[in-house]
């Protein structure tokens, strides 16, 4: 179980990156924005398993499993925003 | 020496494979998983509908708020803090004050199912509804399955915070980090990419 001071931290970097990601949001900078939008959502959704979660404590297997979750389905998202763009 | 070995066993010893490599409760983490491939379909269909109607997609995305959205964000993730810290008491042997943060961490569920629902009257009032397109269509069932589970979290921390055991409260937390989770990634997918 992370510590009080360590849960703490977590929140202000998961506060600070939604703030960015909010901003990044407003100034819809395409392919680019996007792509930095879901790297930082990747970031938060791993702050959440790993100190929320305490998934940290798991085995390397389970960690790389769920973020190779997390991956596929922003990949996912990522991909058909480029194939838009692409297709007629 | 047979009998030290059946009594261990009985005592809940269980041997749940890859699954007792995972902090907490074997069975939350089969949830948390499974919520994960439910919601992420549900991004996946997001992902679709842009691709084979763009136009349809920016229109129904257009009527959304990104900064309401973003509030519920904060508001969520900072309730994911007050359940952790109270796990954290707990722990500590500290009982009264892991009620106090986990009655703290469902009033901040109860905030966001109020912007919510601001959100969803905005859109009544704009006579946008489950029918009104696709994109709303998805929307709704997203937002709203996710919605269900806000509350269904709300009970199950009320029932943790009254039967508050540190195995109790820390599947009550993990139940409600899973909400936190799925939530951390709709809100980006729904409302900011264009």
């Amino acid at each position: 179980m992370p510590s009080a001071r360590r849960l703490v931290l977590a929140w202000a970097l998961l506060t600070a990156l939604t703030v960015a990601s909010m901003v990044a949001g407003s100034m819809g900078a395409g392919m680019g924005g996007a792509a930095v939008i879901l790297a930082v959502t990747l970031i938060k959704a791993r702050q959440i398993l790993d100190i929320y979660l305490n998934l940290r404590a798991a085995t390397t297997g389970w960690r790389v499993a769920f973020t190779a979750l997390i991956l596929l389905i922003l990949g996912i998202v990522l991909s058909a925003l480029a194939l838009a763009q692409v297709l007629p | 020496m047979n009998t030290a070995v059946e009594t261990e066993t009985d005592a809940g010893t269980d041997d749940w494979g890859a699954l007792s490599a995972l902090p907490g409760n074997p069975l939350m983490w089969v949830l948390i998983l499974s919520e994960m491939l439910v919601f992420g379909a549900l991004l996946a269909g997001f992902a679709a509908m842009h691709l084979i109607d763009p136009a349809g997609h920016a229109v129904g995305q257009a009527a959304l708020d990104p900064i309401m959205g973003g509030l519920n964000t904060i508001v969520l993730v900072t309730s994911g803090l007050f359940i952790a810290l109270a796990v954290r008491a707990r722990v500590d042997g500290q009982i009264r004050p892991a009620r106090l943060w986990s009655a703290a961490a469902m009033v901040l569920g109860v905030v966001f199912l109020a912007v919510k629902a601001v959100e969803y009257a905005d859109k009544a009032a704009l006579g946008i509804g489950m029918e009104t397109s696709n994109f709303f269509t998805l929307y709704y069932l997203t937002t709203g399955f996710h919605a269900a589970h806000v509350i269904a979290g709300l009970v199950v921390l009320g029932l943790v915070s009254w039967k508050c055991t540190v195995e109790n409260l820390e599947t009550g937390a993990a139940f409600w980090h899973m909400i936190d989770l799925v939530w951390v990634l709709i809100y980006p997918v729904v409302y900011l990419i264009r």
